[in-house]
């Protein structure tokens, strides 16, 4: 009998039982959708490396060799699977000569079915079938540039210049991260070209000058456990570039910085989101139970066991909550693939497929199921302690006695108004746990953009103490004197050069990886990195922080350095205030030397403008040209794509809000029938109605953003921590945009919300609905 | 002028016989006026006819009750009358607005100024205290605050329950509550006031009492009452006494 009352009970409610389950599906799914994100874009991630092999060891060498002597070095070495390639460093023209069309390219001839770092093919042809002049071009960098299948692109390579046709688009695993230049930390999309060719055509290209068969990378996987005596036996005796292992691999890494980006802020988001669901759930369970206060009444009265009396109240919760908590799985991941979506979006990432885990799966039930019980059991239990004839009489609390301050405030505005602002005063813990609820949403959405305004500020502020405006990267090594005429010919006001290359980086606990060493002049004028005014001392360091998070290095701490001329010992005394991801800087004189490059730099930092950039592009001497500006709108673009993102959180956070607002304005109109149909027996018409729920639904979503406001830089402070502690450094931000941008929108659909509710009055039949007994 | 009878299935017309000024003053223009009414609702898929051809005419002053059964259609004749509800077909006319065609804002003016509502459950906010519960409707009826608030303690004063102001209507009994919604009711001036069943929730002494506040009003304010309940005892108080069965209104027997 009770099931059958139960049964009756969930059909009496109607539309406010559906609105419950959708309320409930939808906070508790995206609890779980938020930590299921995570979860399929790092499986996602790991399927693709593993069906296209990325290679755990890419050994690059300053020389070409002969491929086969590779390929039983590699044998040798134990490797389980070895590929060669051979790569050609140059720069591609995608338009008209600007600095936007001209990038970097890494020309890579890879063999038609390499066993290592596979050619996934996403459009057009493969590289089997290409055309004399044809060439596969990497996913991201193709999008950025707008190139399609046909599209003609000019490759300059070693002084060379071939125009070439756009056959096929796809991707290695090594290319993931979005065709970005791995020289910089913050992705400058569409920076670094990857142009794939048939090995045996690039070869046969400089065969009469190098010889043939010849490949400059050797791509090998090695056993478990055997990777440090793999590379050992792999790099004897050859001269060796770079040994990139795969945790290293800029693409990998960089993938794994933004997942460990994610996972730290999933959290946060997790319980934020988790929150504002447990705060709904419970406030309508709550009310749910209190309605039935007299029937309960009426039972105890008639003499049934209070076990009986808690199980009527609770059973229409709990069948609410059980198919709220079923729907709230598929919502999950629905929620799941929209924000890995846009988190794969914002990186050019591959496409992520939503698939449910059994941990989120439970997540998202357990948490409708847990907080619906522990909501209807805990004032059932409560009401059915009540003496009968104290339940019968109704629901006290909301008849509490107004403040004199309130009655004074409320009592200056129109009827309409004071009658709406009083609901709200009148009914505390129901209005706090809205409010907390909404506060909740709004806090988050607020805190993932101050998080973004903070980002974007430190960009800014570092960018004003650059004096350089252009970065020439020369085409080869040259002495100092003739690189500073190429910034006197291009008409620049300063000019400082650089000395830069790969090395790699040890310390006392053996090889740890690949550095970028930077050589600085003695006092720097254009480029401020944080270094004193005193300069870097020999035998000292400053390294980047993003080096310093990836190796854990300390300050104090002796680190080995091996170029072509051998190891070179330094302490780093400091880290440098830098955008670059893995650059350790020496003083000029001392990167020349390790670099085998005395008296020669690589680079000209220059101060000048347009005219200075268009003649530095023009000059062979120069093989590319960075500007501050796009280098800074390149920054600038990331942060656009982290707020979209964020924006993707923030939406679902209000919709979750809207939805709960919803629910909450309707089941209230619902259980005022009685009251607007008296109302409206009364004379109030619709205007007057439907301001009373406004102003009910802005009050609300106001102190919401109140309290969002005040919680959302304890929300930010995890991820603001994350990148502070692997990028640089970032001082909370506050900006009045930050919180407009997301209380604007939210008291939009609070009264939008409320238009929707005051429709439901204009609906009712005031004939019937005056008879219903008011409720209390 | 011969009182026309009613007869079942026909037109009802009742109306106050010309210098019959027993219970209350005539006057030439009726305040409510229904002409053929009919108005039915639909329940499992059927129509049922609640009200079959109703005619009636009310006149400023009197008091008529209307006694009828649950589900004898009074409470929907005084709906359509108090328009909450709109008829089917025929013409109700009140306090000189043509219901049946009105605007909803002519409506809704019209509720707020020209008539009272008292209801069997009181019907009062519950999150209003008492006072406030007055001043709800005096407001929306173009009060200004002050005069709102003077109008309220004085209508409270006069239905004896000046010190129950700040109280909410949980605190209140069941009379008093019934006191605050005549108090309600009648601080609007309303040239008709509209009763449902008012003492269908009290015992017979309260009932008495709030059944002689309401008589003592209307007399005051020169208002109208149609007032439709089960008690036949409530006729004592009618100019007029009529029967609704099944939805057919006739002059009651005395």
């Amino acid at each position: 009998m009770i099931l059958r009352r139960a049964g009756r009970d969930l059909r009496a409610l109607g539309p406010r039982a559906v609105l419950l389950v959708l309320a409930i599906a939808m906070a508790a799914g995206t609890g779980g959708g938020a930590s299921l994100t995570f979860t399929n874009v790092q499986g996602a991630l790991d399927s693709y490396y593993a069906k296209y092999h990325l290679a755990d060891v890419e050994m690059s060498l300053r020389e070409l060799s002969p491929r086969s002597e590779l390929l039983a070095r590699a044998q040798r070495a134990g490797a389980t699977r070895a590929s060669t390639r051979l790569v050609l460093t140059g720069t591609i023209r995608t338009g008209k000569k600007t600095e936007k069309a001209t990038s970097s390219a890494l020309i890579v001839g890879m063999p038609v079915k390499a066993p290592l770092d596979q050619l996934q093919m996403l459009e057009g042809k493969g590289l089997a079938q290409l055309g004399k002049h044809g060439v596969v071009i990497e996913k991201d960098f193709a999008r950025v540039h707008h190139l399609s299948i046909g599209s003609h692109v000019k490759l300059k390579v070693e002084g060379l210049t071939a125009r070439l046709r756009v056959e096929g688009i796809g991707r290695t695993p090594d290319s993931l991260f979005a065709s970005a230049d791995p020289q910089y930390f913050v992705l400058q999309r569409g920076s670094l070209a990857y142009v794939y060719v048939p090995l045996g055509k690039i070869q046969h290209a400089i065969a009469p000058y190098a010889g043939p068969d010849r490949v400059d990378q050797l791509l090998v996987n090695l056993p478990p456990g055997h990777l440090a005596s793999g590379e050992r036996a792999l790099t004897k005796n050859l001269p060796v570039e770079q040994l990139v292992p795969k945790n290293q691999q800029p693409g990998y890494r960089g993938t794994r910085l933004n997942l460990s980006e994610l996972a730290s802020f999933t959290p946060v988001l997790t319980m934020v989101l988790a929150a504002v669901a447990i705060l709904l759930i419970a406030v309508t369970m709550m009310r749910l139970v209190q309605n039935q206060r007299r029937e309960l009444g009426t039972m105890l009265a008639l003499g049934h066991k209070r076990p009986t009396v808690v199980l009527t109240a609770v059973l229409p919760g709990l069948a609410i909550g059980l198919i709220g908590g079923l729907l709230a799985i598929p919502a999950c991941v629905v929620v799941a693939k929209l924000m890995a979506n846009q988190f794969s979006s914002s990186y050019g990432f591959l496409e992520v497929p939503a698939k449910l885990t059994l941990g989120a799966a439970a997540l998202a039930f357990g948490l409708a199921m847990v907080t619906s019980l522990v909501s209807v059991a805990f004032p059932a239990v409560s009401l059915s302690r009540l003496a009968p004839a104290e339940a019968l009489r109704g629901d006290a609390p909301s008849s509490q006695r107004l403040p004199k301050w309130a009655r004074a405030a409320t009592g200056t505005v129109g009827a309409a108004w004071a009658y709406g602002l009083r609901n709200v005063l009148r009914t505390p813990v129901r209005s706090t746990l809205t409010v907390l609820s909404l506060g909740g949403a709004i806090g988050l959405g607020i805190s993932l953009h101050i998080v973004a305004s903070s980002v974007q500020a430190a960009n800014d502020v570092w960018f004003s103490q650059q004096s350089w405006t252009q970065t020439a990267v020369l085409q080869e090594p040259m002495p100092e004197a003739a690189a500073a005429k190429i910034g006197e010919r291009a008409h620049a006001r300063r000019t400082e050069a650089i000395a830069s290359g790969s090395v790699q980086l040890a310390d006392a606990s053996g090889r740890l990886g690949n550095v970028n060493v930077v050589g600085l002049p003695r006092a720097p004028q254009l480029q401020s990195v944080g270094i004193p005014p005193s300069g870097i001392r020999r035998g000292t360091t400053y390294v980047s922080k993003q080096l310093a998070t990836q190796f854990d290095l300390k300050t104090g701490q002796r680190l080995t350095l091996i170029g072509p001329r051998g190891p070179t010992s330094v302490v780093i005394v400091g880290t440098a205030n830098t955008i670059a991801e893995q650059d350790a800087y020496l003083p000029l004189n001392a990167a020349q030397g390790l670099l085998g490059q005395d008296g020669k730099v690589t680079s000209l930092l220059v101060e000048g403008d347009r005219r200075t950039a268009a003649a530095l592009r023009k000059s062979l001497d120069v093989s590319k040209v960075v500007s501050k500006a796009s280098l800074k709108s390149g920054i600038g673009y990331v942060i656009e794509q982290l707020t979209l993102l964020m924006n993707t959180v923030v939406a679902i956070g209000l919709a979750v809000g809207a939805l709960f607002l919803i629910s909450t304005l309707a089941m209230s109109v619902l259980e005022r029938q009685g009251e607007f149909a008296v109302l409206r027996a009364l004379g109030w018409g619709m205007r007057d109605l439907a301001t009373v729920i406004a102003v009910e639904s802005l009050v609300l979503t106001a102190c919401g953003g109140i309290v969002g406001s005040l919680i959302s830089p304890a929300i930010a402070s995890p991820l603001m921590e994350k990148i502070n502690s692997a990028w640089f450094h970032v001082s909370y931000n506050l900006q009045a945009t930050n919180f407009l941008v997301v209380i604007g929108p939210a008291l939009v659909l609070g009264l939008i919300v409320a238009l929707q509710t005051s429709s439901r009055i204009a609906r009712l039949d005031i004939g019937r609905a005056v008879r219903t007994r008011v409720a209390g | 002028m011969d009182e026309a009878r009613s007869d079942a299935g026909a037109g009802r017309l009742v109306q106050m016989p010309a210098g019959d000024a027993a219970d209350g003053p005539a006057a030439s223009t009726p305040l409510v006026s229904l002409a053929e009414v009919e108005k039915s609702y639909r329940g499992g898929g059927e129509a049922q006819r609640v009200l079959a051809g109703v005619s009636l005419q009310l006149y400023p002053g009197e008091t008529v009750v209307i006694l009828g059964r649950s589900g004898s259609g009074k409470t929907t004749l005084l709906n359509l009358i108090g328009a909450l509800d709109r008829a089917d077909r025929g013409k109700v006319t009140s306090c000189g607005l043509d219901l049946t065609a009105a605007t909803a804002k002519q409506l809704v003016s019209y509720r707020a100024k020209a008539i009272g509502f008292v209801f069997q459950f009181y019907n009062l906010l519950p999150t209003l205290t008492a006072a406030e519960n007055i001043e709800a409707g005096l407001r929306v009826a173009g009060a200004g605050r002050e005069e709102a608030r003077s109008e309220t303690r004085r209508m409270l004063a006069r239905v004896g329950l000046a010190d129950a102001t700040e109280k909410f209507p949980n605190q209140l009994s069941g009379g008093e509550q019934q006191r605050v919604a005549i108090a309600r009711a009648f601080a609007r001036h309303p040239r008709l006031l509209l009763a449902d069943e008012p003492t269908g929730n009290l015992d017979d002494d309260t009932a008495e009492s709030v059944i002689a506040l309401v008589r003592e009003l209307a007399a005051e304010v020169g208002t109208g009452v149609m007032l439709v309940t089960h008690d036949a005892s409530l006729r004592a108080i009618a100019t007029r006494t009529l029967q609704m069965t099944h939805g057919v209104l006739e002059e009651h027997e005395r």
